[in-house]
């Protein structure tokens, strides 16, 4: 199952257009990262993918591989089967035990009045303990750590058995080990062929993947191969920033090195 | 120890313990009394219209007990069920545990609007709907406030529910400064200060059967009550319907609550400590929470109402019991998360 | 295990939703103490009531009618359960020094707001329960648990003397009852057969206070109607106030300036708190009652005069007496008070006691009633 977006544009109550003409897609085991600025509507485009906001233009469809397609205006609860989505980390009152959260994923699939059966806790166990986080499972979420509490949000997005997983910048207000346990998160995601789609702001996280990327700028959406879009004059219109981009060869791996900000026509 | 979820089992033995503290306070409550029934009396009076047994007993006893205590004893269980758990969902549909009937203004809303129908002059029916719409549009004003404002947060909704509250009191002010001091003043007192006094068998068979379809809505609904307290977003991509869901919840708590009020006047404190002690003790997945609610709720107004009808000098109201009780014990269970916090 | 725990509460309530139904079946009526003389009583709603002929133990939940039910039977031995008002009105006053029993009737079985205890009337043994016609659940309830209960109201003469034959029949004294009937129509007839000459005459302008806070008595319909044949001009009727518990603005006072005002014994104040002018925020030197010194306080003796009840009649009496002096000076209402407890109430009573009816020491300072 993949997911294609095709010429989107959204625009807040009949003012200009936050972004427009995005189109693309998204294929099992791929992992699209969208870059861009602050409030440049990168988490509005992930609302409108998951349905929860309705785009000005263009549609969101989900196309099965025999071709089926499902709408996400007309379809939407093959949207939330097969969707897995993961907010932005939030100061939200979830007071819930870990068990008790992390099941709430299979909400999707079952019926309006029933609640999780003997199945269901088993899976949610087997991908706790997969996720070496079983020992926290009878823990109240609020009391996690910001980087368990980012691993209970994406248990719950698996636990889901979902296609297509939507993470809405899952590095943020993490340390850096942490950061980079979320990323290898991804990967793993990936690699169990699952369709991955997040927003980031770490240029170093979208070229580990290596995947594609998809660019907000200037009220446009560039969309390619990481490796070939993110460039370091890219990241120089992207964030003000001169940025190089290193090759280390004896990781296979470029990264990113801020330099110093543009001196003229300072944004902060 | 709050870090940490109760486990299945402390569940079910809190449950299960709560359960037999209902079963055995009922079977109390039914034999206590200033009229005098041996209790081996009570328990053959109450079974005699099953299987008939030999009369042992007198006409006046059992006319005590089917009269004045078993429709006494049925409501208070009827309307602590009800309180409690139409102040859990509220707390969840609002992601607020600081959400009662009371904050609201559900209970306030409904006295005055039975206030108007008993004002009206209007029948027992009048006299419900009355109820049931007045808490409606307190509890949709309520919400609506803040959405106006464009502010939705939690201190917005407690302001707002304060604003409610200023309005409805003035309302039941007017309402009360029209009413007749010898008939119609008294009835709407007793509404604002609960009492179970009046109650009879038809009340309970007009708001029994809505109190009890609604908690059972509620049982079924309330492993996907938890969905909604998360972000609105989660709960989008996790839910079949999750707007008319909220609906359907505020709806049905304020239909519990409604009900509740019509039979017993306004009761406070139930929907907020009731809640909040069950939470303490099986922790926050309603699951878990509704049914502990449900059987500590009816507990807790029997056990009140009981109380208010067995001591020896007039009956005190309702409320100003829940109230002398209900206030320093949430205030203990307020300094008690703080410490367990700390 | 979690499935049957719902089921258990399912099944809880079903067994309460069922005892609902079965209670309402579960009545037995048959009557074991059938060796009882019976009577039948119609109340005030026409409700046909089985009563013992011989009540021993009756409860008076309105008020004033413990002083009827007194006043009927001449002694208060009957009486098992009170208004708490009804023994306020009794405590310090008059009938204390006449009768200790009235002092120990229970006045925990009835609520300060009509409510009844129905369980201690059970236990209590109470036969028979007089309600105000409008309690009509609270009858119902307390009629199936073996408490027969008689509505009665006196909004009008008409019920007010209806309902005094009602509890004469209830206690089967109706041949006082009606005795108390005629010396009403009595009362009544006499004044109003004067009524040529009080409307020729010149009509003081009265002001009737229940309390200090300036709420209106008298508007009720046997006050208004005393002080109507009685020759008083009562410009502050009940038809511009709605309903018995407001009050009206002193200015209203100034604006009617009153000949005389009235105090019920609804509220401690004595003329000279008005004459002193030691009510808050409220200054009468300019009224000319209080500078003609006529403001008195109202009779009171088994009850409040100036409630409905046996002594309306006397009231009726002294207010005409009061108003135009000049017409009906033949009336001795001294006197013929003394006649009337002597006859239905079995009292001789002194100077004394007619001192503490008439409220001669808070009266001192008034000009004085023709006293004959």
């Amino acid at each position: 199952m993949k997911l294609v977006a095709e010429n989107l544009s959204y625009a807040y109550d009949g003012g200009e257009a936050l972004w427009s003409n995005v189109s693309f897609e998204v294929n099992p085991g791929d992992i699209f990262s969208i870059m861009g600025a602050n409030g440049c509507g990168k988490s509005t485009l992930i609302r409108c993918l998951i349905g929860f906001l309705k785009p000005h233009t263009g549609s969101v469809r989900l196309v099965e591989d025999d071709g089926t397609t499902y709408d996400v205006l007309t379809n939407p609860n093959e949207f939330t089967q097969n969707i897995g989505y993961v907010p932005q980390m939030q100061n939200t009152a979830n007071i819930f035990s870990v068990r008790d959260y992390v099941v709430m994923g299979r909400a999707p699939h079952m019926g309006l009045f029933r609640k999780p059966s003997e199945k269901d806790y088993a899976l949610t166990d087997e991908i706790l303990k997969e996720m070496h986080i079983y020992e926290l499972k009878d823990r109240f979420f609020n009391t996690l750590s910001g980087g368990q509490q980012r691993q209970a949000v994406i248990a719950r997005a698996i636990v889901q058995e979902p296609k297509i997983v939507i993470l809405d910048e899952p590095a943020n207000h993490l340390d850096y080990g942490n950061q980079y346990r979320v990323v290898e998160m991804i990967q793993k995601l990936a690699e169990r062929g699952i369709a991955v789609i997040l927003t980031t702001h770490a240029p170093d996280h979208a070229l580990h993947f290596n995947k594609t990327v998809g660019i907000m700028i200037k009220h446009k959406f560039i969309v390619g191969k990481a490796d070939e879009v993110i460039t370091e004059k890219l990241l120089m219109d992207l964030y003000n920033m001169h940025v190089r981009i290193i090759e280390l060869p004896e990781m296979n791996r470029k990264i990113c090195v801020a330099e110093h900000s543009r001196k003229e026509g300072c944004c902060l | 120890m709050i870090n940490s979820n109760p486990t299945n089992r402390s569940y079910h033995l809190v449950l299960a313990l709560f359960t037999i503290l209902l079963l055995m306070m009922t079977v109390v409550s039914i034999s206590v009394g200033r009229f005098i029934i041996a209790p081996m009396d009570v328990v053959k009076i109450l079974i005699n219209p099953l299987v008939p047994l030999e009369q042992t007993w007198s006409d006046q006893a059992a006319s005590v007990i089917y009269t004045l205590r078993l429709p006494r004893v049925i409501a208070a269980i009827l309307i602590g069920a009800a309180l409690a758990i139409s102040g859990a969902s509220y707390q969840s549909v609002f992601k607020n545990p600081l959400v009662s009937p009371d904050m609201l203004g559900v209970s306030s809303g409904a006295c005055v609007g039975a206030a108007l129908a008993i004002l009206c002059g209007l029948s027992q029916v009048g006299v419900q709907v009355g109820a049931f719409v007045g808490g409606l549009l307190a509890v949709f004003t309520a919400v609506m406030i803040p959405r106006l404002i464009g502010k939705n947060t939690i201190v917005m909704l407690v302001l707002s529910g304060i604003i409610v509250g200023g309005l409805t009191g003035s309302l039941l002010g007017i309402i009360k400064y029209l009413a007749d001091a010898d008939t119609e003043l008294p009835a709407i007192t007793y509404w604002q200060m609960g009492s179970l006094v009046s109650v009879v068998w038809t009340n309970i068979f007009y708001s029994g059967i809505p109190i009890v379809l609604g908690i059972l809505f509620m049982l079924l609904i309330r492993w996907r009550m938890n969905i909604l307290t998360l972000s609105e977003e989660e709960a989008h991509m996790l839910g079949k319907n999750t707007g008319w869901l909220r609906y359907a919840i505020i709806v049905c708590a304020t239909i519990l609550t409604a009900c509740s009020v019509c039979i017993s006047g306004t009761i406070g404190w139930i929907g907020l400590v009731i809640p909040h002690f069950s939470r303490m003790l099986v922790g926050p997945n309603n699951q878990r929470l509704l049914p502990v609610a449900i059987v500590l709720g009816a507990s807790f107004l029997l056990g009140i109402d009981t109380l208010s009808r067995a001591s020896m000098s007039a009956e005190i109201p309702l409320s100003i019991l829940t109230g002398i009780i209900g206030a320093p014990f949430y205030f203990y269970l307020l300094l008690r998360q703080r410490m367990a916090l700390q | 295990m979690q499935l049957s725990n719902k089921k258990f509460l399912v099944a809880g309530l079903a067994v309460l939703t069922a005892l609902t139904f079965t209670a309402c079946g579960g009545k037995e009526s048959t009557n074991k103490q059938a060796k009882v003389e019976k009577q039948i009583v119609v109340d005030i709603k026409g409700n046909k009531v089985e009563v013992p002929k011989q009540i021993k133990k009756l409860a008076v939940v309105p008020i004033p009618w413990a002083s009827v039910v007194y006043a009927l039977d001449g002694n208060s031995q009957r009486l098992a359960a009170i208004h708490p008002g009804a023994r306020a009105a009794y405590t310090g006053k008059f009938l204390e020094k006449k009768d200790k029993h009235y002092g120990t009737i229970d006045i925990k079985m009835i609520n300060q707001n009509f409510s009844v205890n129905m369980e201690s009337m059970a236990a209590a043994g109470i036969e028979a329960c007089l309600l105000w016609q409008y309690q009509e659940s609270d009858a119902k309830k307390l009629q199936d648990i073996g408490v027969k209960s008689v509505l009665i109201y006196n909004d009008n003469v008409e019920n007010l003397k209806k309902s005094f034959m009602i509890v004469g029949k209830l206690i089967d004294k109706e041949a006082k009852a009606k005795k108390l009937c005629d010396y009403y129509d009595n009362a009544y007839n006499s004044i109003v057969a004067r009524k040529d000459e009080v409307a020729k005459a010149k009509k003081p302008t009265i002001l009737f206070l229940r309390n200090a806070q300036l709420r209106l008595q008298g508007n009720d319909n046997f006050m208004h109607q005393a002080l109507e044949i009685g020759g008083a001009y009562n410009p502050i009727d009940q038809s511009a106030l709605d309903s018995n518990n407001k009050s009206i603005p002193m200015e209203e006072i100034y604006k009617i300036n009153p000949d005389i005002i009235f105090l019920s014994n609804f509220d401690k104040f004595v003329p000279d708190d008005l004459y002193n002018n030691k009510l808050p925020a409220q200054d009468w030197s300019s009224i000319k009652a209080v500078k003609n010194k006529r403001v008195y306080k109202v009779p009171m003796g088994i009850y409040r005069w100036d409630a409905p009840g046996v002594e309306t009649p006397l009231m009726m009496r002294w207010i005409a007496h009061t108003m135009q002096p000049e017409i009906f000076k033949d009336v001795d209402i001294r006197k013929e008070t003394k006649a009337f407890y002597k006859e239905f109430l079995n009292m001789e009573l002194t100077d004394e006691d007619m001192a503490q009816i008439f409220a001669d020491e808070a009266n001192k300072n008034s000009v004085p009633l023709d006293k004959k």
